[in-house]
């Protein structure tokens, strides 16, 4: 026991002191003003004829897939335990334990697939990657110091589990835990850097000379958006994946106290991907909006270029994981013996999703035929047409924000009697305070419509602070009205199987999905390396069309989903045990 | 099972979204490799030319230059009485301040382009800027990097859609070649020989090996003429016509139909065509004995799919003897112009068989369309 | 404890309509866009 606290408070002591040491990594100023690498189409080494960028492409994608999954679950793990310790209820402890060990099978894959992108890009791209390590200089080297950070506290987090499981002692667990997250954070904030610095370079000149300090060069105009957006992201899809796990055990067990708490895993897992999940499209929309603010070339070539169509096959995937998120938490209500009176109102739910979804799916405008122009009247439809605008689009996207956030409500009132004397009125000001902000909603889209394309951006802030306004508004009175509430018998496992496959829904959705929008964020760089500065010239650089895009993307996914498949089974072996000799 | 059906289920999801991203539209990539071309002997016309393609392709000027309020939409408007206020506005100090003409736009459109905040038209610049920084990014910097002929091309062409005669130097040997972007929803073409089996030039001129004589020899052209012409001569056939030639004979619409680079590739390429050895005397026999040999004589396969020669620029005749009789069929051939087929123009088809052709080549070129399977 | 709950109902909704509008007011101006009697352009 003394050992593992020494050796934990060494990872400690380095732990907290390696954020500043990476981010500010080397920070003396080049002297040497020497641009960008030019290689001509003929210095990209060509090995066997095998696709330099597909296996680029690939390797970056099940990198970011993995390490976005072991990001992850360690925050809601550390959550979840943190959980155990203020209601006292050990399921919550188990059940983060058991988080944990799934991500422990999958940890030293994403090591060995970032080995093999770090290798293919050294291999298929050394000018580029010799650009980037000047730039960043000592970054990489504290990158690889970071990473075997995480290796020792993960390990150390996991294994110290049950031996630092009560008492003063859980709180030096979690200490553990939390030095965890700031460094696997610390790690995804520096390799966002990079990534960001090729989309929107900073620290060098127009000529690609180091001109500034590698702060500088981190500290570029999309690594916070993307920081953001990333973080939320990653834990939408580690809930996603975990409540795939817990959907798979809760149809394969047979023994109903276990079928029990894989329900309530899943249910729990669901409720973390749609919190990552509900304030991802504004983190999105920052990210957008910093695009655009950086150069509005990148914003356009994204959102009315070449890419546009990909935003269809985008509201496509959120459209489905919405529809699915929501199904099962309507399949929820059958838990609770209260749950019926609620069900009523699914049907209503059900049709602004689907109608929100369909405003959605509208393409703005259609690349068509000159006789099929004439035969529409305008490359828009005359009644659908105003559907395919912005405006239209925004009011949808909340109303089915709204909706996903109203059928989570029911679920947790649905296992709630309030007890408070004024809950009828109470009731009555939060039915209030819906129609009011839909009203809103609705209101300022139709008034973005009427005005000017300016005034359209300006009119779509006040619709996301009426979602935020509702979602915030009714917990608060939730949080009073419900208070002492009767609780009511949850039958943890009195679940449809079909349910179930609405958890599985998720995380395949969101793999695919996630794979999309790194296609479009590589993209937008078009033909550079990095962005101004470098460019491709490699025989690869074009933007692929969105079908091959889709076949890669798919291989990919089912990539992931292979390993996967072995992580679970993986962990599962673990937990399986012979008889011992009697 | 159950983790089979599971397995299934996720499978069939992804070739769901699979599928999907293939039923939309496909924005086919440009992976032909960089070309750049010599703008060297480019005219004035062609400088426009090449200025209304950088405006959508390269310049990427239209992606907020358009009806979408994000630029004024430099297309829609009447460009000589914008220039005009432009110059004269009282926010306006730059290098054209005050002064009038066609000089004084070309200067101001430079510095529009290379220092796009100098002037910002009201409304439209960075917001809470007060109209003082223009979004508008460098035109000559990265990422569109115009070379200087290429600015002098965009402003050639927004002089003449004011009605001004453009003022831009033409390009000169030392300038710095053009790249030959294409646009991405049809590449162009950059060798000399598929632009010449493209649009059918080798069915009547003697090209690619064709042997045709049907348009004159165009060997040694580099020596007769400047390539100005040689362009002017692609675009717009029928102002010179070559002696012993008829006009009308040539399409005029190449103008329309082949891109800028591929007029640039073509150009180069006839003015380096070597002369032709002298074709041998008495060559020209009488009559075609073969409807074959009337068709090649004829050059019918440079426009109609005949003889394998998927022609495209007028009407498919296969069962042509289905739908029409022989009169019928013989009347098209000698007045073409009297009945022009759904989707075709007129003034294509030369119309002075009816004086060139021996009847016997008539009679046997009727029996062959008659004959000719679907 | 009020005994209408739809006087409580009609109440909230003018509470709450108040305050929304306040929001999108602020919103809008801080972003000088025009509110109310002046919104609409046409």
């Amino acid at each position: 026991m003394k050992t593992s606290y020494l050796i934990a408070l060494i990872v400690v002591f380095v732990a907290l002191l390696a954020p500043e040491f990476a981010l500010a990594a080397g920070d003396e100023v080049s002297t040497v003003l020497e641009g960008a690498p030019k290689p001509s189409r003929l210095d990209y080494p060509l090995i066997a004829g095998i696709s330099a960028r597909t296996v680029a492409w690939s390797m970056a994608q099940m990198h970011l897939f993995l390490a976005a999954f072991v990001l992850a679950v360690p925050l809601f793990a550390i959550a979840t335990e943190f959980m155990s310790v203020a209601t006292g209820d050990d399921r919550f402890d188990n059940m983060a334990r058991e988080f944990m060990k799934i991500t422990m099978a999958a940890y030293s894959l994403t090591a060995l697939v970032g080995g093999g992108l770090l290798l293919s890009l050294l291999v298929f791209y050394p000018h580029l990657m010799g650009y980037l390590i000047k730039v960043f200089r000592g970054q990489m080297l504290i990158y690889a110091l970071l990473f075997g950070l995480e290796s020792i506290t993960l390990y150390v987090y996991f294994y110290s589990w049950d031996a630092l499981r009560r008492g003063n002692r859980k709180w030096f667990h979690m200490s553990i835990g939390l030095l965890l997250n700031t460094v696997g954070l610390t790690l995804m904030f520096v390799a966002n850097a990079w990534a960001s610095f090729m989309m929107s370079p900073a620290g060098v000149d127009a000529a690609g000379a180091i001109t500034g300090t590698v702060w500088e060069a981190t500290r570029n105009p999309l690594w916070n958006p993307l920081n953001l957006h990333r973080f939320l992201d990653n834990i939408a899809y580690g809930g996603a994946i975990v409540g795939g796990y817990a959907a798979y055990m809760f149809l394969a067990e047979k023994d109903p106290v276990k079928k029990a708490h894989y329900d309530w895993m899943g249910y729990t897992s669901n409720f973390i991907a749609i919190l990552g999940f509900l304030p991802l499209p504004f983190a999105g929309y920052w990210l957008m909006a910093e695009i655009y603010a950086y150069s509005q070339q990148m914003g356009i070539t994204a959102m009315g270029g070449i890419l546009a169509w990909l935003f269809i096959i985008q509201a496509v995937l959120i459209g489905t994981i919405m529809l699915a998120a929501n199904y099962y938490l309507w399949s929820g209500l059958m838990r609770t013996d209260r749950g019926a009176q609620y069900a009523k109102y699914v049907k209503y739910i059900a049709v602004v999703l689907v109608g929100g979804f369909l405003v959605w799916v509208t393409p703005h405008t259609l690349i068509l035929t000159a006789n099929e122009i004439q035969t529409l009247g305008g490359t828009s439809h005359k009644i659908l047409g105003p559907l395919g605008i912005m405006p239209a689009k925004n009011t949808a996207v909340n109303l089915m924000l709204v909706m996903t956030f109203l059928s989570f409500q029911m679920f947790y009132r649905s296992s709630r009697v309030p007890t408070v004397s004024w809950a009828k009125s109470g009731n009555m000001v939060v039915i209030a305070l819906y129609v009011v902000g839909i009203v809103n909603i609705v209101g300022a889209g139709m008034y973005g419509y009427i005005t000017p394309t300016v005034y359209k951006v300006g009119a779509s802030v006040p619709q996301v602070l009426s979602t935020l306004m509702i979602i915030i508004g009714s917990v608060i009175i939730d949080v009073f009205m419900l208070r002492g509430a009767k609780a009511e018998k949850v039958h943890w496992g009195r679940m449809s199987e079909r349910s179930q496959y609405a958890l599985f829904v998720l995380p395949v959705a969101f793999t695919w999905l996630m794979g999309l929008m790194g296609y479009i964020r590589s993209s937008l760089r078009t033909k550079w390396h990095v962005y101004t500065i470098m460019k491709d010239n490699s025989p690869e650089n074009y933007i692929p069309s969105l079908g091959d895009a889709g076949n890669t993307i798919t291989a990919i996914t089912l990539g992931f989903m292979a390993i996967m498949v072995f992580v679970f089974w993986l962990s599962r072996l673990g937990a399986t045990k012979q008889e011992s000799r009697s | 099972m159950t983790f089979l059906r599971i397995i299934v289920f996720s499978v069939v999801m992804m070739l769901f979204f699979q599928g999907f991203s293939h039923m939309l539209p496909q924005v086919e990539p440009d992976t032909s490799p960089p070309v750049e071309v010599s703008t060297d002997g480019l005219d004035m016309a062609g400088m426009i030319a090449l200025g209304e393609e950088l405006f959508s392709g390269k310049g990427t000027c239209t992606l907020c230059h358009n009806g979408m309020g994000r630029a004024p939409d430099t297309l829609e408007m009447d460009l000589s009485a914008i220039f005009f206020s432009r110059l004269g506005d009282a926010r306006y100090t730059g290098v054209a301040a005050g002064k009038d003409g066609a000089k004084a736009v070309e200067g101001y459109l430079r510095e529009s382009m290379q220092d796009p905040s100098v002037f910002v038209v009201a409304g439209f610049g960075k917001k809470g800027s007060n109209d003082t920084v223009s979004p508008m990014p460098v035109v000559d910097a990265a990422p569109i990097e115009l070379s200087p002929v290429e600015m002098n091309a965009v402003i050639a062409f927004l002089q003449d859609r004011a009605a001004f005669e453009p003022t831009v130097p033409l390009p000169s040997a030392d300038d710095v070649p053009v790249a030959g972007d294409a646009p991405a929803v049809d590449a162009a073409l950059t060798d000399p020989v598929d632009i010449i089996d493209e649009y059918g030039c080798a069915a009547c001129h003697d090209l690619n090996e064709s042997g045709a004589d049907i348009g004159p020899l165009l060997g040694g052209i580099g020596n007769r003429m400047s390539r100005a012409l040689v362009m002017e001569a692609i675009i717009d056939p029928n102002a010179v016509i070559a002696d012993g030639f008829d006009a009308d004979f040539m399409p005029d619409d190449f103008g329309e139909t082949m891109q800028l680079s591929e007029l640039i590739v073509l150009s180069t390429y006839l003015m380096e065509l070597p002369e032709a050895a002298p074709v041998a005397a008495g060559d020209d026999e009488g009559p075609a004995s073969t409807a074959i040999e009337v068709i090649d004589a004829y050059g019918c396969g440079g426009c109609h799919d005949l003889e394998g020669s998927e022609g495209d620029l007028g009407p498919n005749l296969g069962g042509i003897g289905a739908r029409m009789d022989r009169a019928q069929i013989k009347a098209a051939i000698i007045d073409p112009e009297a009945e022009i087929a759904d989707g075709f123009e007129g003034g294509m088809m030369p119309d002075d068989f009816g004086d060139g052709m021996a009847e016997s080549e008539l009679i046997l070129i009727v029996d062959y369309l008659m004959n000719l399977p679907e | 404890m009020l005994g209408n709950r739809w006087l409580v109902f009609g109440v909230a909704l003018v509470v709450w309509a108040g305050i929304f509008y306040a929001m999108d007011k602020s919103i809008m101006e801080t972003q000088g866009l025009p509110v109310g009697a002046d919104l609409m352009p046409l």
